[in-house]
């Protein structure tokens, strides 16, 4: 073990996890149950009595379900076509599947309000009066994040699907085992973990979620009870009590998706990439998955095609499309003092929060594979309890923990946005991080060492530049999810030139007459944005990629 | 350069992988590490490198305690069972790190690659990639890459576990070349023993965290210090018997071809009238010999035509026997045989 890394790596990684996530979460649930004096149960009492709060978050837990249910039944099929069979203009579709993570639920409520709603365009097309938002925005919501998250739940489920490497199902085959016994034997307990990884990313996103509700006018859920809240959090501790138990919540559901997704180590000894030798589809199987695919491209895209919509509509109302079009809501995007100050803002908080965890990240992730001790579980642990914390939890708490303090939010809440943004991100680029060092293995850091080659030298010549694809891959998810981050930033951007991106299309959403229109311009140029960011570094990831692989033929 | 262990000890967990082992390698010495899976050989071969660090014991080169002193401050050469060549990397550039870290002028660098490469037979291959070389060009860069730090000691990890049959045993004489051109003193770790004895000056032969024997190739085989030593390298067969008494020059022993006196250098921990196990390599049965030498019957079990040999199963008072024997056999199975035992070549161990 080198000695003096590790003793920098572990103090730094404890003073920013100490004062940053910590700290302020126990502040949260000190002030749940303690009234300044007293311990109590007072204001937790209130929260269970309280019909509306248990009503909100029955709403929310149907969210979070209903979700993750719907995302599997998207994902599991297109994993196992993409996976395990080839067929034409594959490629293509694996790109236009994915493109729902160009664009925030929230910012696609902007557009699907002006086709669903009651006097929507689908109502005015076939001449009914169906509420398809259903329940108040709760079905809107519902199939608004389940369109947003199934890539999600599709990257984990084919990660999990492409290690299933098809030599362990034919030697469970030459064995003369059944077909459910090789599902239920093998198949499943190799796949299951990846499932319930996703899975848990899923619901808790959708658990928690604010902005689409907050579009949606859909008041009824937890996370919405929370930001109704923050302005009397200072007088009213019963907020405090419901931040923590909407915590609970997500640490209970996540210490049970960790359960069943114990790590199972995959012996990886075939050579190249795995799982790609897909069979050919029969014409009729062909004509189904493409019907398959048609459907959810369309699904997919319909947010993204009526946020456009609305961007581009000069007047829409009780009509099926708009009944002319203008460019001056994106003038107005590229103009308003709101919009342009959004726009900077964003970039500058998503691109140093990004900095922030990719050094972050390689800390964490060389500690993670590169040490023994019983403490590595207990950090693994650590950094992965962001994911367990909802973005209002964590806003919330910095609000009661740092306002008065230098990092007021209310003066300048930059530092805590990035800070923020940072914790909340960790854990996707640590896993990027720490599957690239895997990858690598030590033996190739020990023959720089076994040279005489220094901590210093190793990490520059050898490891960083081996890592850098894992780097890359988890930096630029990290950044398009800042991008667009609504609970912390609508909770934390108390002044109107800090607010990012997400919280001008919130606040010009609110206002009368061309609001709207200007908020689904800004979606439109952030959907832009996110897409070119991503296909730029897709490309550059793509030739590391294909060196990776020819570099780890043995 | 020489080397000196003295009372190495390493721990896994509860698990305890080196139980104190101390021996000495001397300077230009080809050693091996001998073992089976999990004894503990990669585990010391990494202390000496400094990768991993021992729980207890000290580590002397050229008499100089070198316990504490890190990795990359041992001029220590190390080629890795994987290879681990720097994917991003050119052969060149994998094989030049080492002196680049040493701030060695870029012409220096550039000649003492060439001849590096030069000596692996691998010129002309500079600008490669490592996943453009065969396994066998590959290893050869791994070895270069840990040559050319002129180091004072080589370690190699099972360098050859992964490369063919043919192509083995063409690096095992290009090994064997440039240990004896450079001159170098070379520790060698494999489970596999026809390389150890084929190339070894001594060997080290370890079990279970614990050194079973040293010594050269033939003293392992031919005089092997115990009951694992005799059974891991080689065929042996193993049969029971009994000391009867310890005479002035020799043991007198009771054996399935009746009572027999051996040298001391032959016996291992035998007590008077305690059970022995008599080991007796197939080739030292022989299927002809003088009436009155010791002999016994047994019957033919399998007849397997190996090419150059042909090895005999034999069904026998003390078991299952194999003898090898260089001339074609034609005798049938179930045929009644008389086999001549080389005493002079057997061991014996007390239980």
């Amino acid at each position: 073990m080198r000695k003096a890394p590790f003793y920098v790596f572990v103090s730094v990684l404890a003073l920013f996890f100490f004062a940053f996530l910590i700290f302020p979460l126990f502040g949260i649930l000190k002030s749940s149950v303690w009234d300044g004096e007293h311990f109590t149960f007072a204001y937790l009492a209130a929260v269970f009595q309280n019909q509306s709060i248990r009503a909100s978050f029955l709403n929310s837990l149907f969210i979070g379900v209903a979700v993750t249910i719907l995302t599997t039944f998207i994902s599991l099929p297109l994993a196992y076509f993409f996976t395990r069979t080839t067929f034409p203009l594959q490629r293509l579709f694996q790109g236009l599947v994915l493109l729902p993570m160009i664009m925030p639920p929230f910012v696609g409520a902007l557009g699907m309000r002006y086709l669903f709603a009651r006097c929507g365009s689908v109502n005015m097309l076939l001449g009914t009066d169906i509420d398809w938002l259903g329940g108040g925005g709760l079905f809107g919501v519902v199939l608004l994040e389940a369109l947003h998250l199934y890539p999600i739940m599709y990257l984990n489920v084919t990660a999990s699907l492409a290690s299933l490497d098809e030599s362990l199902l034919e030697s469970a085959r030459m064995t003369g085992a059944k077909p459910l016994t090789i599902w239920r034997k093998i198949i499943l307990p190799l796949f299951l973990p990846g499932y319930f990884a996703g899975a848990i990313l899923v619901f808790i996103w959708a658990f928690t979620d604010l902005g689409t509700p907050l579009i949606f006018e859909f008041r009824n859920c937890l996370a919405v009870n929370i930001f109704d809240r923050v302005t009397d959090m200072h007088s009213n501790a019963v907020g405090y009590a419901l931040v923590l138990l909407m915590l609970l919540a997500t640490c209970v559901f996540f210490l049970i998706s960790k359960a069943l997704s114990k790590d199972v180590r995959v012996i990886s000894t075939s050579k190249g990439a795995q799982g790609t030798a897909g069979k050919k589809l029969s014409a009729p199987t062909l004509v189904f998955v493409y019907a398959l695919l048609a459907v959810i491209t369309v699904l997919a895209l319909l947010p993204h095609i009526s946020v456009i919509l609305v961007a581009i509509s000069d007047k829409w109302f009780m009509s099926v499309l708009p009944e002319s079009y203008t460019t001056r809501h994106f003038v107005g995007a590229f103009t308003h003092k709101l919009a342009v100050s959004g726009i900077r803002n964003s970039l500058f908080l998503s691109s140093a929060a990004t900095a922030c965890d990719i050094i972050l990240g390689i800390m964490v992730g060389y500690l993670l594979a590169r040490n023994k001790g019983w403490w590595r579980e207990a950090l693994d642990a650590l950094i992965m309890l962001p994911l367990a914390v909802p973005g209002i939890v964590l806003a919330f708490s910095y609000l009661s923990t740092f306002s008065g303090t230098r990092l007021d939010p209310l003066k300048d809440p930059t530092a805590l946005l990035i800070i923020c943004y940072s914790v909340r991100r960790l854990p996707y680029i640590v896993r990027s991080v720490y599957a690239g060092f895997q990858h690598i293995g030590e033996a190739m850091e020990e023959a720089g060492r076994s040279l005489g080659a220094g901590f210093a030298r190793v990490t520059r010549d050898i490891t960083l530049p081996l890592l850098s694809t894992h780097i890359a891959a988890g930096a630029i998810l990290t950044f398009a999810f800042c991008m667009f981050e609504v609970g912390a930033t609508i909770l934390l951007a108390a002044r109107e030139w800090d607010y990012p991106i997400s919280k001008t299309i919130y606040t010009l959403n609110m206002r009368l007459g061309d609001g709207p229109c200007v908020a689904s311009a800004m979606g439109v140029i952030g959907m832009v944005l996110l897409g070119a960011c991503l296909l730029i570094s897709g490309a550059l990831l793509g030739k590391k990629m294909g060196e990776i692989f020819r570099g780890s033929s043995n | 350069m020489s080397l000196r262990l003295e009372d190495v000890k390493k721990s896994f967990g509860a698990q305890q992988i080196l139980k104190g082992l101390s021996f000495e390698v001397e300077k230009g010495e080809f050693f091996f590490l001998l073992g089976s899976s999990g004894c503990g050989k990669s585990t010391l071969l990494r202390i000496i490198s400094g990768l991993t660090d021992p729980d207890g014991g000290r580590i002397f080169f050229e008499g100089e305690d070198v316990t504490e002193v890190p990795a990359e401050k041992r001029g220590v050469g190390l080629v890795f069972q994987n290879y681990a060549l720097w994917p991003h990397m050119t052969v060149y550039d994998n094989v030049a790190f080492g002196l680049q870290v040493k701030k060695l002028g870029k012409d220096e660098v550039k000649s003492k690659v060439a001849k590096v490469l030069k000596d692996v037979r691998l010129e002309g291959l500079e600008k490669r990639y490592p996943a453009e070389l065969s396994g066998g060009q590959q290893q050869r860069v791994a070895l270069a890459r840990a040559l050319v730090i002129e180091p004072k000691l080589v370690l190699l990890d099972e360098p050859l576990s992964n490369l063919d049959a043919n192509l083995r045993l063409e690096m095992r004489s290009e090994l064997r070349r440039i240990h004896k051109e450079l001159g170098l003193t070379m520790i060698y770790v494999t489970h596999d023993q026809k390389e150890a004895l084929s190339l070894a000056d001594r060997v080290a032969l370890m079990h279970e965290g614990k050194l079973e024997q040293l010594g050269s190739p033939t003293e392992l085989y031919r005089r092997p210090a115990s009951k694992f030593a005799a059974g891991f390298l080689g065929e042996t067969n193993f049969l029971k018997g009994k000391a009867l008494s310890k005479k002035e020059t020799a043991w007198e022993i009771e054996t399935p071809w009746g009572v027999s006196e051996i040298d001391f250098d032959q016996a291992v921990g035998l007590e008077e009238g305690k059970e022995i196990t008599i080991s007796i390599r197939p080739e030292d049965l022989v299927l002809s010999g003088n009436e009155n030498a010791p002999r016994f019957l047994a019957k033919v079990k399998e007849n397997n035509f190996l090419g150059d040999t042909t090895q005999l199963v034999l069904e026998a008072k003390g078991g299952t026997l194999l003898l090898e024997t260089l001339s074609a056999s034609d005798l049938k199975v179930g045929e009644e045989i008389k086999v001549w035992p080389k005493e002079k070549d057997i061991m014996v161990y007390g239980e």
